[in-house]
């Protein structure tokens, strides 16, 4: 190496331009050389050394579209989470419990719903007289009711038949302005677990709703009347009960709510 | 290339671009204004421009646009930067970098830009004479003469 060339392989070294080959050339003869060292130091030094710089304005060099595109698919990313989320739900949390739908009678429009109501019978039926056969009460708003004395035959709901029999003796009269569902005087109430035996039949266009009334003496003076009906089955029990005060009525209309049971408007019976 | 990739090139170059032209124009303004340029005409091309060749574009649009502004400016004057226009130093002596960057300034327009492009950028002298439009001779005899000043402004500044 001269030392033209020397100059020339100093700044390409610096411009880091020599191969490994002549790096190690370089190298060598420096060392054999070690009065250039001093050279080889300045030469190194023309070198700038590294700066950092930061560009300030850089939001306003992206293109926002991308930030759109990033933002729908974070909207879209959440909505797919909820989904998501949902669809789990439904796999394995239990089904909602939504209230049951009104059972026939009561979803009637009103003025086609006959609402019984309780009233101490105009012409009070003689005690003594009461038998044990089926009674039935008429219901006049409905052309199914038979208010005449011929029998009716119905089907209890364990299947075996019972005779609705209207006594004219104890043939009720209802009031004028409303619908009446007019029953013997009822002394005492009657826990709701009572099964009565009996059937007293009232005639009710749709479905049948059958009374049973208790047989013994000592249930007579019990003033619950259970309702079945035992047509379209697509309902429950119905029971009809005869409250004395106002806070047995409420509470009997909390029992009616919690179980599958028609609500059947009471009216406190006015002495 | 998409626009993802350009933005990628937003946060790769953006600095360096910046840098190179803070530091030959020597006006911040006027550097910002460089760098948009350059950036625009990157997205204006950007389906032409792959995004492997995307620097060396941006500083190919950054170089001549900084040639036409001190040409139609004249640019001469020297006052060094304000310390505070450096984000981050590294440990240098700060004697030696000032006469360096005095004797930077002395160099003429393409001298300082080619010795910029090889040791902030590390090209190597054929990108250079892509990016510059000059030929590879041009290119080393640039740098060759660019290296030869600043050694004997440095020899004249500091006792070595």
């Amino acid at each position: 190496m001269d030392l033209q060339h020397l100059e020339e392989w100093m700044i390409r070294a610096v411009d880091n331009e020599l191969s490994e080959q002549q790096w190690q050339e370089l190298h060598d003869w420096l060392r054999a050389h070690p009065e250039w060292l001093a050279e080889w130091e300045k030469w190194k030094m023309t070198k700038l050394p590294k700066e950092s710089f930061v560009y300030p304005d850089k939001q306003q060099l992206y293109r926002h579209r991308l930030v759109w595109v990033k933002r729908l698919g974070q909207i879209a990313a959440a909505a797919a989470c909820l989904t998501g989320l949902w669809c789990l739900s439904k796999i394995f949390m239990p089904q909602l419990k939504y209230p049951e739908k009104p059972p026939i009678g009561l979803s009637q429009p009103a003025e086609q719903q006959a609402k019984p109501t309780l009233h101490r019978a105009v012409q009070q039926p003689d005690p003594a007289a009461e038998s044990k056969e089926s009674v039935a009460a008429t219901w006049p708003a409905h052309p199914a009711v038979s208010a005449s004395a011929h029998p009716v035959t119905s089907t209890n709901m364990d299947g075996s038949e019972g005779k609705t029999i209207v006594h004219p003796a104890r043939e009720w009269t209802r009031p004028v302005d409303s619908t009446v569902f007019v029953l013997p005087p009822l002394s005492a109430l009657h826990p709701w677990h009572h099964q009565p035996a009996t059937d007293l039949t009232v005639q009710y266009p749709h479905p049948s709703i059958r009374l049973n009334q208790p047989a013994d003496a000592e249930a007579a003076a019990k003033p619950v009347l259970s309702l079945s009906d035992h047509g379209s089955g697509t309902l429950g029990r119905m029971i009809l009960a005869v409250a004395h005060t106002v806070n047995d009525l409420h509470k009997i209309h909390e029992s009616l709510f919690e179980t599958r049971h028609i609500h059947i408007e009471l009216q406190k019976e006015n002495d | 290339m998409t626009e993802k990739e350009y933005n990628d090139c937003v946060d790769l170059y953006a600095d360096g671009l910046y840098r190179f032209t803070v530091k030959n124009l020597r006006q911040e303004e006027v550097a910002r204004d460089l760098v948009q340029v350059s950036f625009e005409q990157l997205w204006k091309h950007h389906k032409e421009v792959a995004f492997q060749k995307a620097k060396s574009y941006l500083f190919t649009v950054a170089y001549h646009a900084m040639i036409d502004h001190l040409r139609s400016m004249k640019l001469r004057h020297h006052e060094p930067l304000q310390p505070e226009a450096f984000v981050q130093q590294p440990a240098v002596d700060w004697e030696t970098k000032r006469i360096l960057e005095k004797a930077l300034n002395e160099l003429d327009e393409k001298q300082k830009m080619l010795i910029m492009l090889k040791d902030y950028e590390g090209y190597r002298y054929e990108e250079i004479a892509g990016i510059t439009g000059l030929s590879l001779t041009q290119v080393k005899v640039y740098l060759h003469r660019a290296r030869k000043a600043l050694k004997r402004s440095l020899e004249k500044l500091l006792v070595f």
